[in-house]
């Protein structure tokens, strides 16, 4: 394999990479905020794709303003979910808001097989995306450099928020310790309805260019990406955003070369990438940057 | 009550069950025939779910991959030579498979056992972890089997399936394996590991100071619901006659779930009773829909309506009315002796 | 002779060393109160015993057997029994299944010889439930035995609590504040108690307590703590008069508070 193809792939990889990563961060921030397995999260990632096709096909609007409907629509639905299935259990084992959990992620899965119906529809791929740029001798698409450019400005935006606001306080606050936070008078309900916001317009955001790297669109396609990115949450350690981003990288990365270096493995990738969960989950439990546990 | 009396209630209410079973076998409807089958196939994995979810506490989402092995291990040790060769047209099945046949019943044996194997390997990495990460592996690994079902061409023959399998299972086979299922669950429970797997549920700190072994206690109860899930899908995969990577997907693992969660997490009676509901109440819904599908199994896009109803009573349920319809409450003959006196005083 | 013995056990979670070079020898049948302020580090010893906490440095011995970084259950198995600080009973679980659950360390059948219930499981099932109610007679527990544990009143729990202990069949017994929430009859009555098992079991007592007029009556050797660190240690007499320890306490109260 040449260096021009190699770095081809890596440039894929990396842009894979963020998009798992922008998922697993979904899941990572409600995890560390209400210990929650959010397990409806890859059916929000889903509904996302519907409310811009939708957006773009019903409403007529022009894109980009889908794409802006999509993500709001999308918020709604992820703070919904939270407001209507998670908080009347908040008290309760954490086995009935798992259970809630699965049964939404169920629930959403059904409505839009009913709604949507459930054959594939294609994803308008606005033309200029579609371009390719011969870098070098490196060939690459505009919507890989544009996952990338939109990746990293989110994820600064995310670290700003969550490290100099308020309301990133308030959610560092109760990912350490829940019962203390709330004795110290921070507003428990909209500071969890705000992550859930978070994790949603995340789930949008990677929705949409996941979309138009892989341009059809049907109600269980959440399923794969949402399983991935939570496995990359866990490799590098639930609760950690950086961790979340750097198992995203890994998966993405696993999955790219596999595909390029043994083509005819390429149906095993999934496989490949649960035995590296299981593997993790023996070696290093916690994942790679998880908190040790005080034990 | 006393005890003999009970004995003696027991075998009078299995002989009249058989004797039911028989005249069912003989005399009904294909039809309905066909649903109390699957009627008992949901009472094997409903109950068997219930040992890992609502006696141990742990949450397997793991019933459609542990049944897919079993279905396939089965299928493939119990069909003929002949029939595996016109199966296999695109590629041929690999050698010591291609000769091999073996009763139906030990078939099944054979594919509980490997679901359990299967088990083993994908519980024992999450249960020394903690539960929270039971559910969402096991969803995976439910997935990747069907990956890799459908990769494995000279052995599970790919995405085409096994067509044209026979039909062994019937009522006796069925019913046979659910109160099988039953009787090896409830004394498990009602034992001594059965009270260790509760304590587990309880308050596992307080559990391992009491001296129970956490990991060996949870990986029992996963594994011996896993085999049990192996038997049901060799059952059902025979009563379908056909089976590919796609017969056994999540939706079904849902279905099962509801059973557990609808009849009471912990409750042996809750998942016969919803096991039963559930298979007829499939069928009923099935008229108010389209009648395209083939039988309650995979879900094409038409028959949508059906699981939405379904998921939406999962999820009031779950919120509302957490308990289920038993909680943790069993049948028994004290207890129906018991409210008759009630209600006639 | 030695029965427990800790050397030099050290805990450190991150930056903070909540237990600092700790010994301790408990001979056998002896009663020895683990006294200091909140946050001293006492609940934290007891779960350095049980490995429920990896100990950082240092040995736990039993019996002249090192059983540092032991499985919990298998340190239980070995004839170490504890309660907990905030009850922590299998609620659901009836009274008596509580306690037979206790038990099942001991079982010898297999799953299958359970199942099946063959005349070797039969046998020990049997002596389990002997063993179980004759636990909670010695308690004064057998009317509630068919009640869910958590539907105990608190005193009855805590009774509860002990004699599910006591199943495990152990040598040393660590009871974690048994009287918090008692008043000062119950407290009485508590005392007498542990005396009374204590005898009857041949037990080994390690005893975390607030209560200071229990802790003075009934133990026989006093060891105080203050942020991980052992400040003093001797028999309650002398305990009483140590100006460490009354400093100690002024922060939190009078010593009989």
């Amino acid at each position: 394999m040449s260096p021009d193809v190699f770095l081809q792939h890596l440039v894929n990889g990396i842009s894979l990479g963020f998009i798992f990563g922008l998922i697993a961060i979904g899941y990572t921030l409600v995890y560390g905020v209400v210990k929650l397995v959010n397990f409806a999260h890859g059916d929000v990632f889903m509904m996302a794709t519907f409310f811009v096709f939708y957006g773009f096909t019903l409403f007529m609007m022009p894109w980009w303003l889908a794409v802006i409907f999509g993500i709001v629509v999308t918020i709604l639905l992820g703070v919904g979910i939270e407001r209507i299935a998670y908080r009347p259990l908040r008290d309760a084992p954490r086995i009935s808001s798992l259970c809630a959990a699965i049964g939404m992620s169920f629930l959403i899965q059904n409505i839009a097989t009913v709604v949507f119906g459930g054959r594939q529809k294609s994803f308008y791929v606005p033309p200029s995306l579609t371009t390719t740029f011969v870098i070098g001798g490196v060939r690459i698409q505009a919507i890989t450099i544009a996952t990338i450019v939109v990746s990293v400005i989110v994820l600064l935006l995310l670290t700003f928020l969550i490290k100099r606001t308020k309301m990133g306080l308030a959610m560092r606050a109760l990912s350490v310790d829940f019962d203390t936070a709330k004795l110290m008078g921070i507003n428990v309900n909209r500071t969890i309805a705000f992550t859930f916001a978070i994790g949603s317009a995340l789930a949008a955001l990677s929705a949409i260019l996941w979309a138009l790297r892989y341009p059809q669109i049907w109600p269980f396609m959440g399923v794969f990406p949402g399983w991935r990115a939570f496995t990359a949450a866990i490799i590098g350690g639930i609760g950690s955003i950086v961790g979340a981003l750097f198992g995203g990288f890994m998966l993405g990365m696993v999955t790219i070369l596999l595909v390029a270096f043994f083509p005819e493995a390429a149906g095993y990738r999934d496989a490949i990438i649960f035995v590296l969960l299981v593997v993790i989950l023996l070696v290093k439990p916690t994942g790679l940057f998880g908190e040790k546990k005080s034990r | 009550m006393d005890r003999r009396m009970k004995l003696i209630l027991t075998i009078v209410s299995l002989l009249v069950f058989i004797l039911l079973l028989w005249l069912a076998e003989s005399y009904m409807d294909p039809f309905i025939k066909r649903i109390l089958n699957v009627a008992a196939i949901y009472v094997i994995l409903g109950v068997s779910l219930n040992l890992i979810n609502g006696f141990t506490g742990q949450f397997s989402l793991g019933h459609a991959g542990f049944m897919s092995l079993g279905a396939y291990a089965s299928a493939l040790l119990y069909m003929s030579p002949a029939l595996k060769a016109t199966n296999f047209f695109i590629e041929p099945i690999i050698w010591p498979l291609s000769e091999i046949q073996i009763p139906f019943f030990f078939a099944l044996l054979v594919g509980g056992a490997i679901a359990a194997v299967a088990g083993f390997a994908v519980g024992a990495p999450c249960l020394r972890v903690g539960g929270d990460y039971l559910a969402i592996v096991t969803y995976g690994f439910a997935e990747i089997i069907r990956v890799i079902l459908n990769n494995l061409q000279n052995i599970t023959n790919g995405p085409l399936g096994l067509k044209g399998l026979p039909t062994y299972t019937n009522l006796y086979w069925s019913w046979g394996w659910a109160l099988f299922t039953i009787f090896f669950i409830k004394k498990l429970v009602d034992s001594s590991y059965g009270r260790a797997l509760k304590s587990i549920r309880e308050d596992e700190v307080a559990a391992e100071a009491m001296g129970v072994n956490l990991f060996k206690h949870k990986t029992l109860a996963f594994v011996i619901g896993a085999f049990f899930a192996g038997i049901g899908g060799g059952l059902l995969g025979s009563l379908l006659m056909t089976i590919d990577p796609n017969s056994f997907n999540i939706s079904l693992t849902f279905q099962i779930v509801m059973i557990v969660l609808l009849g009471g997490l912990g409750s042996i009676t809750g998942s016969v009773v919803m096991g039963v509901s559930i298979a007829f109440l499939m069928e009923l819904l099935r008229f108010v829909e389209s009648p395209m599908t083939i039988f309650g199994l995979t879900i094409p896009g038409i028959s949508g309506m059906r699981m939405l109803i379904f998921a939406l009573i999962l999820v009031i349920t779950v919120i509302f009315f957490r308990r289920g319809l038993f909680g943790q409450k069993e049948f028994s003959w004290d207890w129906i002796f018991r409210s008759k006196r009630r209600n006639a005083e | 002779m030695s029965l427990l013995k800790l050397e030099h056990v050290t805990k450190r979670f991150g930056g903070l060393t909540a237990v600092s070079d700790f010994n301790l020898d408990l001979q056998e049948g002896e009663l020895v109160g683990l006294i200091g302020p909140n946050g001293a580090g006492k609940t934290t010893i007891f779960n350095l015993i049980t490995n429920t906490y990896l100990v950082s440095e240092g040995k736990v011995i039993l019996g002249g057997k090192d059983i540092t970084g032991m499985k919990t259950d298998r340190i239980t198995a070995e004839g170490i029994a504890r309660t907990f600080q905030n009850i922590r009973l299998f609620g659901e679980l009836t009274a008596l299944d509580n306690v037979r659950t206790a038990f099942h360390l001991r079982l010898k059948s297999s799953v299958l010889s359970a199942v099946f219930g063959l005349p070797g499981y039969r046998k020990e099932e049997k002596e389990i439930d002997d063993k179980a109610m004759l636990l909670l007679k010695t308690l004064g527990l057998e009317k509630y035995k068919d009640d869910l544990a958590g539907s105990l009143p608190y005193g009855l729990q805590r009774k509860l609590e002990i004699s599910r202990a006591l199943a495990t069949n152990p040598k040393v017994l660590l009871l974690d504040e048994p009287a918090a929430g008692m008043n000062p009859e119950e407290t009485l009555a508590l005392a007498a108690l542990i005396m009374r098992i204590r005898k009857e079991f041949n037990l080994t007592v390690l005893l975390i307590e607030h209560d200071m007029s229990l802790v003075m009556s009934i133990c026989e050797r006093i060891v105080v703590l203050d942020h991980g660190v052992t400040i003093a240690r001797g028999l309650p007499k002398e305990i009483q008069n140590n100006p460490e320890v009354i400093t100690a306490y002024l922060g939190t109260g009078d010593l009989y508070a």
